[in-house]
């Protein structure tokens, strides 16, 4: 004998209501096995995004389901790139609370695939929108749970480029032994960076156009693929000072 | 081998400059988020180093003195480079005497020192 019945939302704990007059078997104090029989539908939202894939669905689903009682959850990063070329799924979770790593134990066994979970607050999220760039790169398309705008008008932190422009310096260093998707990240990094000084608003298409703009046509599939010559260094590091000395310049400019 | 060696020693070098500069420079930050970074991008460059360190004979114990005195001194003079660089244009809060008491922990951690 079977009772479908609605999940419903209470102050301290969910519930499923019973009628009355039930089946034998439903009798107060006896135990019973609830098993989902219909998902309900999850709303969603996207932003610079036309298509996701119907595998890719059920796992957005999964995880709006999960984090329902989050304060609004998003997915980014290259999970929503057309295809399977993604190696984990980036989830932004608006919530005061920590990450628990108990979450990407459960995807991992239920879904097996990785997922790199993010807590932080609204106003973290508008503070590295407004001062990363490798931030807003990430957040130029995204899927979302509740729809909502972040508002924000980009803010000169001259310490934290300076970081990011650091790790790009490794390609300098470790040319030889980094793989070729590493290199075009931190290709990207840097002209991400160069981007941002100029006020230019970020995404990922526009900055692999630049990239191309500046290295030459093909670099961007040479890259990823490591099939770049190493007289590539050449150019890069000329852009790299360049970009050093640019985000000094604003911060002189900026305490005069 | 002896090649590939210095070659290992050198991206061991390249990467524990850049640790210790964002050591350093995450103590010169303030911001949380700032020092946040920092940090994650020190745990990245000591893997890094790390990943390096365990190619590099011999792997068992700390290296002989010679690489030991190279090592040292070629990451000092690096990382007191790139920190007087970005002093010079005006970057603030950076304490160069750090760099040795950071190089040392971090020689000690990859066990390249005693």
């Amino acid at each position: 004998m079977v009772i479908i019945s609605k999940i419903s939302k209470g102050s301290r704990m969910d519930q499923v209501y019973l009628p009355k007059i039930r089946p034998p078997g439903f009798g107060v104090g006896n135990f019973v096995e609830i098993v989902p029989t219909q998902r309900k539908k999850i709303n969603f939202y996207t932003h610079n995004l036309n298509y996701l894939e119907p595998i890719k669905t059920l796992i957005k689903d999964e995880l709006f389901d999960y984090f329902e009682a989050v304060d609004n959850v998003i997915l980014t990063g290259s999970f929503l790139e057309p295809g399977f070329n993604f190696s984990d799924v980036d989830v932004l979770l608006l919530t005061e609370g920590k990450v628990n790593p108990s979450w990407k134990k459960y995807f991992q066994e239920k879904m097996g695939i990785a997922i790199h979970f993010t807590c932080l607050n609204r106003k973290s999220l508008i503070k590295g929108l407004k001062t990363d760039p490798l931030f807003q790169m990430m957040l130029s398309k995204y899927v979302i749970k509740k729809r909502e705008l972040f508002k924000y008008q980009n803010e000169f932190n001259y310490k934290l480029l300076d970081l990011h422009l650091l790790k790009s310096k490794s390609l300098l260093t470790s040319f030889d032994l980094l793989t070729g998707k590493e290199k075009y990240k931190l290709v990207r990094n840097l002209v991400a960076i160069n981007l941002f000084l100029k006020e230019k608003k970020l995404t990922k298409v526009l900055v692999d156009r630049h990239i191309e703009k500046t290295f030459g046509s093909g670099v961007v599939e040479q890259l990823k693929e490591n099939l770049i010559e190493k007289s590539f260094l050449k150019k890069f590091k000329k852009v790299y000072d360049q970009t050093f000395n640019d985000i000094m310049k604003k911060n002189e400019s900026k305490s005069k | 081998m002896s090649q590939n060696r210095n070659k290992l020693l050198q991206l061991l070098v390249g990467n524990l400059v850049n640790l210790v500069v964002h050591r350093v420079l995450e103590e010169s930050a303030k911001e949380e988020i700032l020092r946040n970074h920092y940090d994650k991008e020190s745990v990245t460059s000591f893997e890094v180093a790390k990943k390096y360190r365990e190619k590099i004979n011999p792997i068992d114990r700390e290296l002989p003195q010679r690489d030991l005195e190279q090592i040292k001194e070629q990451v000092f003079k690096r990382v007191n480079k790139e920190l007087q660089m970005r002093m010079s244009k005006g970057y603030g809060g950076i304490d160069l005497d750090l760099v040795m008491n950071f190089l040392e922990r971090e020689l000690k951690n990859l066990e390249i020192e005693e």
